[in-house]
């Protein structure tokens, strides 16, 4: 089970920094009407190879963490900090920022989120006790991963499709996050794979705090270097 | 003909007047994104004029034959033009860490670059993610005077002109950097062996000259 979370925790790192080309922030033809290109979703196995920019990250975040994401799944890294945005430097897709964010019942089923500056990624696992009295209880952990999520965006909803626990972040979402009324928790609805049911689930009003400052709203630039600037 | 001549000659008097020092400079280098960038559009300022950089190859090359090359990086604690291995630009730098012996996984790295410092604090375990953090803000103190250095980068500060001198003056003074943090307030201090080669650096780029 260990394996599992940690495998989750960093699968869901991953996705706080993965990046479509297509479906960058402030590009003008991603929108909810428009199909939005998931690289990690080719359903038909045409053998395909996507070239995408690895993302940097402008000054404004140098009060953050900054993760570097150099341990493998050998050694798994499964000490990094929920409901704070995180800087993060993956060394094959570049740099981020994310929050990571999780809903659980102690000893029981457990939701966990990571909500990146391109990418969401959710999923979890269901806990599931038979027997008991005379008999022997036994637990079963069922893992899951979204893929549908419900995003509340003042009077209206974002219905979001992704696979596999993961979604990508247009800029319709990031401006939905980002505007999330701060100062309370708040909810999201999502669907797994393989099921029509919608689950609730409650996100920690830190977290919400945090997606202001994930989803902040800049225009992708790579910062100087500071050995041009010293030299 | 007076007046043509006049005319003529008035712009170069304006230059040599309106020499200024990098320190006022400081919002300009940011915008510029490198020192080179400035120093080709502002050739006025004193750094440009007296040190050697990337915009006086020829006397680049020639300081480049006086100190070691090394891929990547450098040892530490020591003078040498690393090869940066994307852009192949030689870089001239001294590298430091500063840490607790007892706790060898978190301290704080300090490279120095001619006019700017790359400074951040590092912890990590196994197990652990290894984490960088940058300070907020970072004050040098040298032989009782303090400096603050602006920041320039994510991890990014300025070395005024007046602290390059301090440690021109006397490189084998203690010098420290009172750096504050989203953790706390940290105080780095540099080896003097690391400032005797940060002077060293100064010295072979000319910016000795410029004080």
């Amino acid at each position: 089970m260990k394996t599992f979370l940690r495998s989750l925790c960093a699968a869901a790192v991953l996705g706080g920094s993965a990046l479509p080309a297509s479906a960058q922030i402030g590009n003008p033809s991603v929108s909810s009407t428009s199909a939005v290109q998931n690289v990690f979703c080719e359903k038909n196995l045409r053998a395909t190879v996507t070239r995408v920019s690895k993302t940097v990250l402008p000054s404004g975040y140098s009060d953050l963490k900054d993760v570097q994401l150099n341990s493998d799944f050998r050694y798994p890294s499964n000490d990094l900090p929920f409901s704070q945005a995180m800087a993060m430097n993956d060394p094959v897709t570049g740099q981020s920022v994310a929050v990571l964010d999780q809903n659980f019942i102690p000893g029981g089923s457990k939701v966990f989120s990571s909500w990146g500056r391109h990418g969401i990624t959710i999923g979890g696992y269901w806990f599931y006790r038979t027997g008991g009295g005379f008999s022997t209880p036994i637990g079963t952990f069922i893992p899951f991963e979204a893929d549908i999520l419900w995003i509340s965006d003042g009077s209206s909803f974002l219905v979001i499709k992704g696979c596999n626990g993961r979604f990508t972040v247009t800029k319709e979402i990031a401006e939905a996050l980002r505007n999330y009324p701060a100062g309370k928790n708040g909810y999201i609805r999502f669907s797994t794979e393989g099921t029509g049911s919608a689950i609730l689930s409650e996100i920690g009003k830190d977290t919400v705090a945090a997606w202001k400052k994930v989803y902040a709203n800049w225009t992708p630039e790579a910062p100087p270097k500071v050995e041009s600037l010293g030299f | 003909m007076l007046f043509l001549l006049s005319s003529g000659i008035a712009p170069v008097i304006g230059q040599t007047t309106r020499s200024t020092s990098l320190d006022q400079k400081v919002v300009e280098l940011k915008e510029a994104r490198s020192l080179a960038a400035l120093c080709a559009q502002e050739p006025q300022i004193k750094e440009c004029q007296f040190a050697i950089g990337e915009w006086k190859p020829v006397e680049l090359e020639r300081a480049k034959m006086e100190a070691p090359a090394c891929f990547d990086q450098c040892m530490l604690d020591v003078f040498g033009f690393y090869k940066d291995p994307d852009t192949s630009r030689e870089i001239p730098a001294v590298r430091t860490k500063d840490f607790d012996g007892a706790a060898p996984s978190r301290g704080f790295e300090v490279t120095f670059y001619p006019v700017a410092i790359r400074l951040l604090r590092y912890e990590g375990c196994a197990g652990c993610a290894l984490i960088y953090q940058y300070p907020t803000k970072v004050t040098a103190r040298i032989n009782g005077q303090s400096f603050g250095l602006p920041i320039l980068a994510r991890g990014g500060y300025y070395v005024p002109s007046g602290l390059r001198r301090a440690i021109l003056a006397s490189p084998s003074s203690q010098l420290t950097f009172d750096a504050r943090t989203t953790e706390g307030q940290f105080t780095v201090n540099i080896s003097s062996k690391a400032l005797q080669a940060y002077a060293e650096m100064l010295r072979l780029l000319n910016y000795d000259k410029v004080l």
